[in-house]
């Protein structure tokens, strides 16, 4: 049944929420209606494309957010989505988001840090993070290849001298040498893509102790 | 600086610097209110043409934007004209560049590039002028991801 369209209030902040390229659409509740029991149905359009489609997974939903992955995995083609609040014969106007560039505009995740250490010096192998997709079984897309200028930025914080050192480099192993004995060194690393800004995602702190200047066994905290 | 290779023809651009202008006014546009129709298509990119037809289709996009997108542009903003004639600074020292390299007969024309500027050509003349300003600025996003594809 047709719903009586601009009786509700539309859904506020529309906007995509993209990293690695796993697209979700988000809004807010209608300002307004605090305890109504408000349903939510979500379209998508293919910039240049003819028409808007339905998200059928997203059809009356109460939660306020929507995962259009899928339908937007084509990160060279730009989208709109939108979402209408429904409740009872009355439903909102729809609330748009801007025009949605996958390929500019995701947020590039951190990647794999390995960190290991021979006692004097610091061993970190990166991984890149890996595209969003939508089986498991399929062969995973490493953001370095739809990125060719993928960058890490990489803190090296020395905890004894409360000092912390940083480079950006595009490959994936370096090594850390002529480091003080005896001290734990915390390793953060983040991926970036120069270009227009995005948001970016440190990855989880990692540390390493070197050892004391007499022989000692290692200790990975 | 990035260096951009089109065939045999290598420039260096700022293409960060023109990505970082647009960002400042891509959100203070009026609207593209005309989301079926795109000018810059997906299946005309600059990156899949033949490397040494790229120089030649660039050249002509540069143009299409400095004489018909960045030239007619309106607005009441000042710093928002003063951003766009950054751009088109931008955009012309980069068109300069490729003259050179057709001096040097290293941007020839051929018909694959030529015939992808007619179809961009016929889309941006499928809207009034107004409208086709807006959506070609509003497109710029689209051309500099493709320019900094083209290394």
């Amino acid at each position: 049944v047709p719903c009586v369209s601009g009786g509700l209030p539309k859904p506020t902040n529309i906007t995509f929420l993209s990293i690695n390229m796993k697209n979700i659409l988000q809004w807010n509740p209608p300002q307004g209606l605090q305890g109504v029991e408000v349903t939510y149905s979500v379209q998508y359009f293919i910039y240049g494309q003819k028409k808007w489609l339905n998200k059928s997974e997203c059809r009356n939903i109460s939660r306020t957010y929507c995962d259009l992955s899928a339908e937007t995995s084509d990160y060279e083609r730009q989208y709109y989505a939108k979402a209408k609040a429904i409740w009872g014969t009355n439903c909102s106007k729809w609330a748009e988001t801007g025009r949605f560039y996958p390929f500019l505009e995701t947020q590039i995740g951190p990647p794999e840090v390995a960190l290991t250490t021979d006692g004097k010096s610091i061993s970190i192998v990166l991984t890149a993070p890996k595209k969003w997709k939508k089986n498991p079984e399929e062969s995973s897309i490493s953001l370095e290849q739809i990125y060719s200028n993928l960058k890490y930025n990489v803190s090296v914080h020395n905890t004894k001298s409360n000092r912390t050192w940083s480079q950006c480099v595009t490959n994936r192993t370096l090594v850390f040498s002529w480091l003080e004995p005896d001290t734990l060194y915390c390793v953060l690393v983040e991926s970036f893509v120069p270009g227009p800004p995005r948001l970016a995602q440190p990855s989880e702190k990692q540390c390493v102790s070197t050892l004391k200047d007499q022989a000692s066994t290692l200790k990975v905290k | 600086l990035k260096t951009l290779h089109l065939g045999s023809c290598m420039i260096t651009s700022s293409l960060q610097a023109i990505q970082s202008g647009f960002s400042e006014i891509q959100d203070r546009q009026p609207k593209d209110e005309i989301i079926d129709l795109r000018i810059l298509r997906k299946t005309q990119p600059l990156q899949d043409t033949k490397p040494a037809g790229q120089c030649c289709l660039l050249h002509h996009v540069l143009r299409l934007y400095l004489d018909r997108v960045f030239k007619n542009y309106q607005t009441p903003d000042h710093r928002i004209l003063q951003k766009i004639s950054g751009l088109a600074n931008s955009f012309l020292t980069i068109k300069k560049d490729l003259w050179l390299c057709h001096v040097h007969m290293a941007c020839p024309c051929g018909e694959e590039a030529m015939e992808k500027y007619s179809q961009l050509m016929s889309h941006f003349k499928e809207l009034q002028p107004p409208a086709a300003v807006v959506k070609a600025l509003g497109e710029l996003d689209i051309l500099l991801s493709w320019m900094e594809e083209m290394d």
